[in-house]
């Protein structure tokens, strides 16, 4: 090792001189080096970086002095400097990413789950009541509800919804001048929640969250919003439930006849007036708990995959309902009726749903999805198309399927199952490049997905075809967007014949 | 951040349903470990180092050899940002307290705007803002919240929550405080008919 002897005081100050403007210069180098540290990380691997980044071409150099000016010192100095660079680096960025974890009061996955049961008594308790309610039902007349309000909103017809509105909610929307001028349309429901269910001494109220998306149109321009809604419906306690041609589609409590009504919710065909409540569900109360203009970018955009290592959510009931379903349909045993239908529904509707979603030939599976789900899920491939873009899902394959609930009511039975899966899962350009997820890396990923049908329906799962009209027996390549085969003119997407998947919902967002 | 597990949240959740179920008012409580970066102050403290050693080096009868000074300046420097960014002691004792409840006030409006807090019909949305490193419990009721409660008792509940950082356990002071201050929910901003949660479960709070 060199040593330099201070041999006299002219020396010394030369010396002194020189090392202290070196060590300043040093240090301001390795401040800028440390908080710039993008200046080195700029073009990792020499360039690979999306942007241009003319700016930062200097980032090398930099960086090559400071190696080379430790590369100059002798060992026993540019170890320690070596070391205490990265203890530094170490500390530096636990510090930052600690600033940055936050703890809010959201619910855990305990809280979720004792709501879970809490909700699922609620609505097991509400039955005893209502013995005509259906869940599925109940879902069809909020999306019904929810498409006509928008479509309705600030126009003439929207007196037909009065007796399923809150007078102020109704007052509200008429008076508001905005809604004159603003038109919403291609309205997507994608998932429908029970909040909570509960009885007042006047009503019954369900607290339900709508997530969903539509486009609002204002002085030609559009744009499209992503909203989660909570709805209140009330109804008078100790009304029933109506049968599904009146849950479906919104009719006149009184007669049936399609809603018609004037601005004092009197019926044009049976000349009734029809309080809010008094025969059917209404809207109590309407909060957009979160809304987000929707961005392209997001569809290939990918978060680190959460909930998957989350405990089944089983529903309370399940026992009884296993009971009562294989009562109903004369089983002989259950287990072998399971091992049918996770065989042959639940295995090969995912296999073929999401080929069908990864080759994006939505209208393949039809005869397989509710009308809201196929709604719901067009609408995120002809997003992918509009940009050019093709998700895939390659090797999927399926690890596991646990029963997550099963119900039965006057009308529908359905089961929803929670599936284990992986496969490789990204986001491809026109060109064929990548660009989100990973061709290389399996992720694993698990769902809820419901599948109902019409209570009585008495149809082998062993026996079942993907590729044919569960009622007539045709192929099914000729099923219009409405779901109606064109061989038997059947209508197969309500369930009446066979299970169609009615919902599907991530493992973190599930609450029954 | 390790005090504040999945069983505190659980607990805080509870707590917090506990209020809303006997008040309109709708609580949301974000803790976080600090709320400015202070980087000044590692920065401030490992160049005075430096320069004092430096100086040592220059005007000491010893004679030291080149790379010594050269060296023992540059690591005393990063050692002392080392430490010093490691540990927030040295942080609190040197910001300010204005500076504290400013950047503490900042955050917990910022939070309050992205997290939506202000969007419930009748205003009543309160957001509970905890802040370690500063040790202080900021709290921001909207207009609605505001006007329900008489000012005397918000000072009083600001005075109080500020006290749980002298508690050896400040989250299960912070679950106590809470479970305290329900009953001043309840009195003032009853709850009504056909209530509903307005605020989403999965509030936004990153900023």
């Amino acid at each position: 090792m060199r040593q330099y002897i201070f041999q006299n005081t002219i020396s010394k100050r030369k010396i002194f001189r020189f090392v202290g403007i070196f060590s300043i210069i040093s240090l301001g180098i390795l401040i800028i080096f440390l908080f710039v540290p993008e200046i080195l990380m700029a073009r990792p691997g020499g360039g690979q970086s999306y942007s241009g980044g003319s700016g930062n071409s200097g980032g090398d150099g930099i960086g090559g002095l400071i190696f080379w000016l430790i590369l100059q010192l002798p060992p026993q100095i540019s170890i320690p400097l070596i070391i205490v660079i990265i203890v530094f680096y170490y500390f530096k960025n636990k510090k930052e990413k600690g600033h940055d974890v936050s703890v809010a009061s959201t619910p855990t996955y305990s809280n979720k789950f004792n709501e879970f049961n809490s909700v699922e008594q609620s609505i097991e308790r509400f039955k005893q009541k209502d013995p005509d309610f259906s869940r599925l039902l109940f879902w069809d007349f909020v999306t019904s509800i929810y498409h006509k309000y928008y479509t309705y909103l600030g126009k003439a017809d929207f007196k037909n919804i009065k007796p399923f509105i809150a007078s102020y909610i109704w007052e509200q929307a008429q008076n508001n001048p905005l809604n004159k001028q603003t038109d919403i349309s291609e309205i997507v429901i994608g998932n429908i929640n029970f909040i909570s269910v509960f009885e007042d001494d006047k009503y019954t109220g369900i607290v339900v969250d709508i997530k969903s998306n539509y486009t609002k149109t204002k002085a030609g321009k559009s744009t499209r919003f992503v909203l989660t809604e909570r709805w209140l419906f009330s109804r008078k306690r100790g009304v029933l439930s109506k049968p599904p041609e009146e849950m479906r589609d919104l009719k006149c409590p009184n007669c049936g006849a399609p809603a018609d009504f004037n601005d004092a919710g009197e019926c044009q065909y049976c000349n009734t007036f029809i309080v809010a409540g008094e025969m059917q569900w209404f809207v109590n109360q309407i909060s957009i708990i979160k809304q987000e203009v929707f961005k392209t970018q997001g569809l290939a955009h990918y978060e680190q995959e959460i909930g998957t290592d989350y405990p089944t959510i089983v529903s309370p009931a399940i026992n009884t309902y296993i009971q009562q379903f294989t009562q109903s349909h004369q089983l002989k045993d259950w287990n072998l009726y399971w091992q049918n239908f996770t065989d042959n529904i639940a295995y090969k509707y995912f296999i073929e749903i999401y080929h069908a979603w990864s080759e994006m030939q939505w209208q393949k599976v039809r005869h397989l999805l509710s009308d809201r789900l196929y709604e719901s899920y067009s609408f995120w491939i002809e997003s992918y198309k509009r940009e050019h873009l093709q998700n895939r899902l390659d090797n999927l394959s399926i690890k596991r399927i646990d029963m997550a609930a099963i119900e039965s009511d006057k009308y529908y039975e359905a089961f929803t199952v929670r599936i284990f899966a992986s496969c490789y899962d990204y986001v491809i350009n026109r060109e064929g490049k990548l660009i989100g997820g990973s061709k290389k890396k399996a992720r694993y990923f698990s769902e809820y997905w419901t599948f109902m049908r019409r209570s009585g329906v008495e149809f082998k799962e062993s026996e079942f075809s993907l590729h044919n009209c569960p009622n007539c027996g045709a192929p099914a390549d000729k099923i219009g967007q409405a779901a109606v085969c064109e061989y038997c003119g059947a209508k197969i997407s309500n369930g009446d014949f066979s299970w169609i998947l009615t919902r599907i919902v991530q493992d973190e967002e599930y609450t029954g | 951040m390790k005090r504040f597990d999945e069983d505190f949240r659980t607990k805080l959740y509870d707590a917090i349903k506990k209020i809303e179920d006997n008040s309109l008012t709708e609580i949301v409580v974000i803790i976080k470990p600090s709320s400015g970066k202070y980087r000044d102050i590692p920065v401030w403290s490992g160049a005075i180092i430096a320069g004092l050693l430096y100086t040592f080096f220059m005007f000491s009868h010893i004679e030291f050899d080149v790379y010594l000074i050269y060296a023992f300046t540059i690591l005393s420097f990063f050692v002392v940002w080392s430490l010093v960014s490691a540990t927030n002691f040295i942080q609190k004792l040197f910001v300010k307290k204005s500076r504290k409840q400013k950047n503490v006030e900042i955050r917990a409006r910022a939070i309050f705007q992205k997290g939506g807090i202000r969007f419930t019909q009748e205003r009543i949305g309160v957001l509970f803002y905890v802040s370690l490193l500063e040790k202080i419990v900021f709290i921001l009721p909207d207009r609605g919240a505001e006007h329900s409660i008489p000012d005397e008792e918000w000072k009083n509940m600001r005075s109080d929550f500020q006290t749980i950082f002298k508690a050896d356990d400040i989250a299960a002071e912070l679950l106590q405080k809470l479970d305290n201050w329900q009953p001043v929910f309840a009195k003032y901003i009853p709850p009504v008919e056909n209530d509903i949660n307005e605020l989403p479960d999965d509030l936004e709070v990153n900023l």
